[in-house]
């Protein structure tokens, strides 16, 4: 267990180099590490102020099950957190350091104090300083409580290094990372509805009369954070043996699961890579031949219909691709999932609380369902060719007319909205039993999807945004404030342009039902759906030869090559 | 600095063509006048004069940052030439990007293919991009699978595939409209003995049909053995150009077995220096 110093300066100086240099060659990086940091900040010293007066102005035994239940938490989310890749640590890549000859006592040391420069440690430091303070009653036991929290570090860093190791295969595998950035994704979006269940949950485990009740330090006290619990509170009860005897466990169980840690992590890198099960090919025996075929390639056929044009096979063939894309893709199918979400937060929670809701019992349940579908349909198509990512470089490689491709991609958009209304509309009709009103919020939704596809179809050509390519982690989860400013006021604008865009169809559905003059909308309705058409024909024709003329820089936004 | 002054003896001699035209000799599968692409302050590409003719293949050669993906950018449409012209099948590439995009296949040296397509999905959607009929994108897509041993993977999404693997099938994507221009970017990055061989087998066919190789590669012995002509630029000049034999004759002197390894480095202007690392010894 060599620890040679001059080494573990120099790997400490390997992190601080590749922290600031990650900040000196993408200066906006640092905006976002400052945010985290603030975000941090906030939830560690939230946590930490919150259970420091826990642990001093709660009667016992509630202030040790706090104590008990904060270290395991803390254990728990630094093993499920790093299973998702949001790096709670991310230290040095071990992976390229065992090229050379380290000890483990240099990797694991060097492992430990590098934590100390990641962003996430600072909310975990805040709360671990707030368990030296609450319980700090006399020197003797604030320097234990200090000891102990840093034991407690060691294994903590320890413990999520190990799980990490031990699943190394399986989260480098492509089904995880698509399942993960979907669960990520939904985490921050269902935070409402995950408020409800978590507060529902506490009630019904009643939280409080457990607390009071020491409920929970009988299960606790056997995890590696129980024993670091255990080791505190018996010291401040004055029996001092078995406190140090317990931290003494503390500190084999931190130190084994180091040593654990290291030889998983060394089985793992040594283990040959393999990618798919071996299958020998059996060598090509046949000659080589160019398939031969009478019909070459064909860039536009002008004299084909409208319609011909619009329902081509190459259109329909985009659409596809990109209805694959929505289902295939985590990043999309986050997206589709998240506004399943929406949807249910606004239109069918005041629905099956009808006393909390302002809405119930009214149509207006019906005429918010189209503003939900085309806010879903707006972040989909504001950014069409963004979002094809780097593939977007082999479209344009293929010779398809320009309106094809913003076609192909709307006729995509216009399924999944179209979809959408339709469930979205049977579900408010039923409710609120008017189905009188179906059809003209359908043939609405509908003129209001030809309005938000026309703009979507500007600004994507126009004002094209590059779109991360989506990882497990916070690193690239939306974190990153590559464009985000901007990217967050062009759609604000674009929000507002389209909602004054919309009003003529809006106006077509709501005036006449205001006025109980509902007969009108035999005029008004089909002329708002003339409307939209019209708004998304004309704006595509007009947009899309710019596609032709701008495709590289297009290219150089958003695929950054 | 005049683009007489940066084209070597060896190279192409500067056809000036004042206006740039839609379309010009159909004979030739790629002509460029003086295209030229600066980035900042550095010229990538400098005021580049091109031939090749139809059923050429073309080896187009250079150290790393020499300029020939960048060429190869201009060329098929995805990098704007800060000046010149480039035409692919007599047709200007700037000008009429469509009818040029219809002409030409690409692999390009990163390959950005749909990779939540399966490969046989992803061969279907080019086909039907290059507006092929259905019966012969599903006849021929099966065909290139077979060819390059991807059918046992032809419904695994592209994302779950090696690199050699995801070469092949970019360049089945490159083959199925069969095109008059084929452009490669490093075509045998990555990719296993018994693949390359057949590729180099399918390309020599191409240009025995007709088709235009336009090829960049590091692999010298690959572009010796089956190339017609060659091109090696440097510091974004076509520095160099001719058949092999032409360029033996004119860049090695009396050395009538010098290799293409010895020309291009001739060429270059690299130099054998003696590494002083004593302490190996």
């Amino acid at each position: 267990m060599t620890i040679h110093a001059d080494k573990l300066r120099w790997l400490l100086w390997l992190r601080w180099k590749t922290l600031t240099r990650g900040f000196s060659r993408r200066p906006a990086s640092l905006v976002g590490a400052i945010v985290l940091l603030l975000v941090v900040l906030w939830i560690g010293g939230s946590i930490g102020v919150a259970t420091f007066f826990a642990y001093r102005n709660l009667t016992p035994p509630a202030n040790s099950e706090v104590l008990y239940l904060v270290l395991t938490g803390v254990l728990l989310v630094w093993i499920v957190l790093p299973l998702l890749e949001f790096t709670g640590n991310e230290g040095l890549d071990v992976s390229k350091l065992t090229l050379f000859p380290l000890t483990r006592a240099e990797l694991m040391a060097s492992l430990l104090f590098s934590t100390l420069l990641d962003i996430p440690t600072l909310g975990l430091v805040l709360v671990l300083a707030a368990v030296i303070a609450g319980w700090a009653v006399s020197v003797p036991v604030a320097i234990l409580a200090f000891f102990t929290m840093l034991i407690f570090y060691m294994l903590v860093v320890g413990v999520s290094q190990l799980v990490l190791a031990i699943f190394m295969s399986t989260l480098q595998s492509r089904r995880f990372r698509d399942l993960s950035i979907i669960i990520l994704a939904l985490f921050g979006s269902s935070f409402y509805l995950l408020q409800q269940f978590v507060f529902g949950g506490t009630r019904f485990l009643h939280f409080t009369e457990s607390l009071q009740n020491g409920s929970y330090s009988p299960y606790l006290q056997w995890l590696p954070s129980g024993v670091a619990a255990r080791s505190i509170l018996l010291a401040i009860q004055g029996n001092w043996g078995a406190s140090l005897a317990w931290l003494g466990v503390l500190l084999v169980v931190g130190l084994l699961v180091l040593y654990l840690w290291q030889i998983v992590l060394e089985r793992s890198l040594s283990r040959p890579e393999v990618s798919g099960s071996p299958r020998v090919r059996a060598q090509r025996r046949e000659p080589p031949g160019i398939p031969a075929s009478s019909a070459g390639a064909r860039p536009a056929d002008t004299s084909e219909s409208s319609w011909g044009r619009i329902l081509s096979p190459q259109v329909t063939a985009i659409a596809r691709k990109d209805l694959k894309y929505f289902w295939r893709d985590p990043q999309l199918k986050a997206m589709m999932f998240q506004s399943v979400i929406y949807v249910a937060i606004f239109l069918v929670g005041p629905l099956l609380n009808p006393s909390s809701s302002r809405f119930a019992g009214s149509s207006y349940v019906l005429f918010i369902a189209p503003a939900v579908v085309l806010l879903f349909l707006l972040t989909l198509s504001l950014n069409t060719l963004g979002l094809e990512r780097e593939s977007l470089t082999t479209l344009f490689l293929f010779p398809v007319p320009p309106q094809r491709i913003l076609w192909g991609k709307n006729l995509a958009v216009f399924a999944l909205g179209l979809v959408e209304l339709l469930v979205l509309i049977a579900l408010g009709a039923f409710f609120t039993q008017n189905w009188n009103l179906a059809l003209p919020v359908l043939v609405v939704g509908l003129a209001g999807m030809g309005v938000t596809l026309g703009c979507g179809n500007f600004t994507s050509v126009y004002f094209p945004q590059y779109v991360r390519q989506m990882q497990r982690g916070f690193r690239a989860t939306g974190q990153t404030s590559q464009a985000g400013c901007l990217r967050a006021v062009m759609s604000l604008l674009m929000l507002i342009v389209t909602a004054i865009l919309l009003i003529p169809v809006a106006l077509a559905l709501w005036l006449p039902y205001y006025f109980q003059v509902e007969w009108i909308w035999s005029v008004t309705i089909p002329l708002s759906l003339a409307y939209g058409i019209a708004f998304h024909q004309l704006v595509t024709r007009l947009v899309a030869p710019r596609i032709l003329e701008r495709a590289p820089e297009i290219l150089a936004i958003t695929t950054r090559e | 600095m005049t683009p007489e002054h940066n084209i070597s003896p060896f190279a192409s001699p500067v056809i000036p063509r004042p206006m740039p035209s839609a379309y010009t000799n159909k004979s030739l599968a790629i002509e460029t006048h003086d295209l030229l692409r600066v980035f900042g302050q550095k010229a990538a590409v400098n005021h580049l004069n091109l031939t090749v003719q139809r059923g050429e293949f073309y080896g187009f050669l250079g150290p790393n940052g020499a300029g020939k993906s960048t060429t190869i950018k201009m060329l098929t449409g995805l990098l704007r030439p800060t000046a010149g012209t480039a035409y692919v099948g007599g047709v200007n590439v700037w000008q009429d990007p469509l009818q040029a995009r219809a002409l030409m296949g690409v692999l390009p040296e990163y390959l950005n293919l749909y990779e939540r397509l399966s490969g046989r999905e992803f061969l279907l959607f080019a086909g039907h991009m290059y507006g092929l009929p259905e019966a012969d994108i599903r006849r021929r897509a099966e065909d290139l699978l077979h060819i390059l041993t991807l059918t046992e993977d032809a419904n695994k999404l592209i994302v779950d595939y090696s690199v050699g693997m995801r070469k092949k099938i970019a360049l089945a994507a490159a083959l199925i409209h069969r095109p008059q221009v084929l452009f490669l970017d490093e075509p045998f990055e990555g990719i296993d003995p018994v693949s390359s061989r057949t590729i180099r087998e399918i390309l020599h066919d191409l240009t025995q049909h007709g088709t235009t190789v336009f090829f960049s590669s590091h692999i010298l012995e690959v572009v010796e053995r089956l190339s017609t002509r060659v091109g090696i630029i440097n510091q974004g000049v076509l520095v160099a150009e001719g058949s092999l034999k032409e360029l033996r004759e004119k860049a090695s002197g009396e050395n009538k077995d010098a290799t293409l390894e010895d020309i291009f480095l001739n060429v270059i202007g690299a130099t054998e220096e003696a590494h002083n690392l004593n302490w190996l010894e």
